[in-house]
């Protein structure tokens, strides 16, 4: 049975292929234009005409049969190809007259005027050409960009590793995306621009995370960017600092604008150093700024020797941060907080590198950093400072609790308003008149019960 | 400005834990920001076949892998940028005219 149906499959499909095949020739044929002609060459062959009239093909066919049909020796095997070839042969038509159109004329081919397409020469895609130039210029400076970054970062190395292994045991990190010159260890590349290297192993911290971020020399658009507008390349450095490391207080130095826009961004800086004094009033150059929580922590750390290096090198500190309440940049309104945010113990300081990454410049700034490091470790601020530093963070938590208390009774008062406008909803949908009515009373009732202690209050207190 | 001592201590030696998000320094969006564009590009130059689209395309996508960082995901930045590259290809087989510049609209 399945062989059957199998045979049959194979035949159906087999007599599928072959029409498509005859269709494909059909329509692949590129000379299918001149067969109008030829058709029409045959037409005259196929027409005979007896006074004037068509005869149709049938009946020269049955004509034929008659005349043939005694001989049953000559069987004619038709196939497609030959199947009205009797029609030319004079001798199937001997009774008929002699007067077939027979046109001997070749037909006319008129061959019409197709316009010539002519293909779009080279030189038409200029603006392409300009393009892939750019493009081009664009992979060459990113190329370039990469290894200049890269050679910065090793310079770095080169210069101060030694001060770095002199104070951490462990500097910089392995792995397989590491730039390093000789050993090891070295920076970590996060972006072709930006580098970082954890160093830890020290006393007065937990660790220091220097972050190299260079000028975008791979991006041939901020290097273009870069002419109007210029920026240096940075080194941010981020110590963490031990529990026991420093005493409660706030503290930055930065160049004036810098100081502008952190205190409008940093969280701890807009709550405990509201005041921006400047920098001549503490001994150092007019183009800083202090803000400070203490005036006796800032007296204590902006000693002569810092005061003299922030003096020779001004230009290239862009802030030196010290905070025990260190919450990052302040977080948007609309993200409601359910726990205080988490504070960190840190000395943080960004450090403008000169052309091409710097030089001997940027030694004693890392040893300034260090000294500070120790200074924080001994400062210990006076009974009386410290008490003030304590109540203002006291004060600051409880207006933090307060004003969480406000915002989630805000979003509760929300909530419920939404889930009230979803029952309206619902039962304005409702056709039932009564359901409705209800609903209302309910509602006023509630509004009422809602309005009437405050009603009860005022009652007493007038008794 | 000398240090004495020898501050290391091998037994304060920490592993790196990356800073919390909130208080890490704002992060640099150009890669989102390109790549968003060039999507944006890449289909209006395959679907409306402008071919200055599907180029600022494929300019977009190599500024964001340009940009990129290493903790960023490859896969779509990959995926913008054969997009764009796409974008180019079939508006050209679409049409192989060259592209005509924006001024020569105005000045015609």
């Amino acid at each position: 049975m399945r062989v059957v149906g199998f045979s049959i499959a194979l035949l159906l499909c087999s007599a599928l292929v072959a029409q498509a095949y005859e269709d494909n020739t059909l329509e692949d044929d590129d000379f299918a234009e001149f067969e109008q002609f030829e058709a029409e060459e045959d037409e005259p062959v196929n027409e005979f005409s007896e006074d004037g009239k068509e005869v149709p093909v049938q009946k020269a066919k049955d004509k034929d049969f008659e005349m043939h049909g005694e001989v049953e020796d000559e069987i004619i095997v038709e196939d497609e190809d030959n199947e009205f070839e009797h029609f030319q042969d004079p001798e199937e038509f001997e009774g008929l007259p002699d007067s077939a159109p027979h046109t001997s004329e070749q037909p006319k081919i008129t061959i019409s005027k197709v316009p010539i397409t002519v293909r779009p020469r080279w030189d038409a895609y200029w603006l392409e050409g300009i393009l892939c130039c750019l493009l081009v210029a664009y992979a060459l400076g990113y190329a370039l960009g990469r290894s200049k970054n890269t050679s910065i970062a090793l310079n770095f190395l080169k210069m101060h590793k030694p001060l770095l292994d002199d104070n951490f045991t462990l500097v910089g990190e392995t792995g397989l995306d590491v730039v390093a010159a000789t050993d090891e260890r070295g920076w970590r590349r996060e972006a072709e621009h930006c580098f970082t290297m954890w160093c830890s192993g020290r006393v007065c911290c937990e660790g220091m995370l220097l972050t190299l971020k260079l000028i975008k020399r791979q991006d041939l658009v901020h290097v273009l960017l870069g002419i109007v507008r210029p920026t240096p390349d940075t080194l941010h450095i981020r110590v963490e600092l031990g529990k026991d490391d420093s005493d409660p207080f706030v503290l930055c130095v930065a160049q004036k604008k810098v100081a502008t826009r952190l205190a409008k961004e940093m969280q701890d800086l807009s709550v405990f150093c509201p005041e921006r004094r400047p920098g001549d009033k503490h001994g150092l150059p007019s183009a800083m700024s202090v803000m400070s929580e203490s005036a006796e922590a800032t007296a204590a750390i902006l000693d002569s020797r810092v005061c003299a290096a922030l003096d020779q090198y001004h230009k290239h500190v862009q802030y030196i941060h010290i905070s025990d309440r260190y919450t990052g940049p302040k977080q948007m309104e609309e993200t409601a907080q359910t726990k205080p945010p988490d504070t960190e113990r840190v000395l943080l300081v960004s450090l403008a590198l000169g052309p091409d990454g710097g030089g001997d410049e940027l030694r004693p700034l890392l040893m300034l950093v260090f000294h500070l490091l120790e200074k924080i470790k001994r400062l210990r601020l006076s009974k009386e400072a410290l008490a003030k530093c304590e109540k203002r963070r006291q004060k600051v938590a409880e207006a933090w609790v307060r004003g969480a208390h406000a915002a989630r009774q805000e979003q509760a008062a929300q909530r419920r308003e939404e889930k009230r406008k979803q029952e309206k909803e619902r039962i304005l949908a409702e056709d039932d008149p009564e359901k409705q009515r209800r609903w209302e009373l309910k509602e006023q009732k509630r509004e009422k019960k809602r309005k009437t202690p405050k009603m009860k209050q005022l009652k007493v207190k007038a008794m | 400005m000398q240090l004495t001592s020898d501050p290391r201590r091998a037994d304060r030696e920490r592993r790196y834990k990356p800073p919390p998000p909130t208080s890490a320094p704002a992060e640099d969006l150009t890669t989102d920001y390109m790549n968003i564009l060039s999507m944006i590009f890449s289909m209006c130059g395959l679907m409306m076949r402008l071919k200055w689209c599907a180029w600022t395309a494929i300019f977009c996508s190599s500024i964001s892998v340009a940009n990129a960082r290493v903790s960023d995901d490859t896969k779509q930045i990959v995926s913008s940028f054969m997009l764009s590259i796409s974008a180019v290809a079939m508006s050209y087989l679409q049409n192989p005219a060259p592209m005509s510049p924006p001024w020569s609209a105005l000045t015609t």
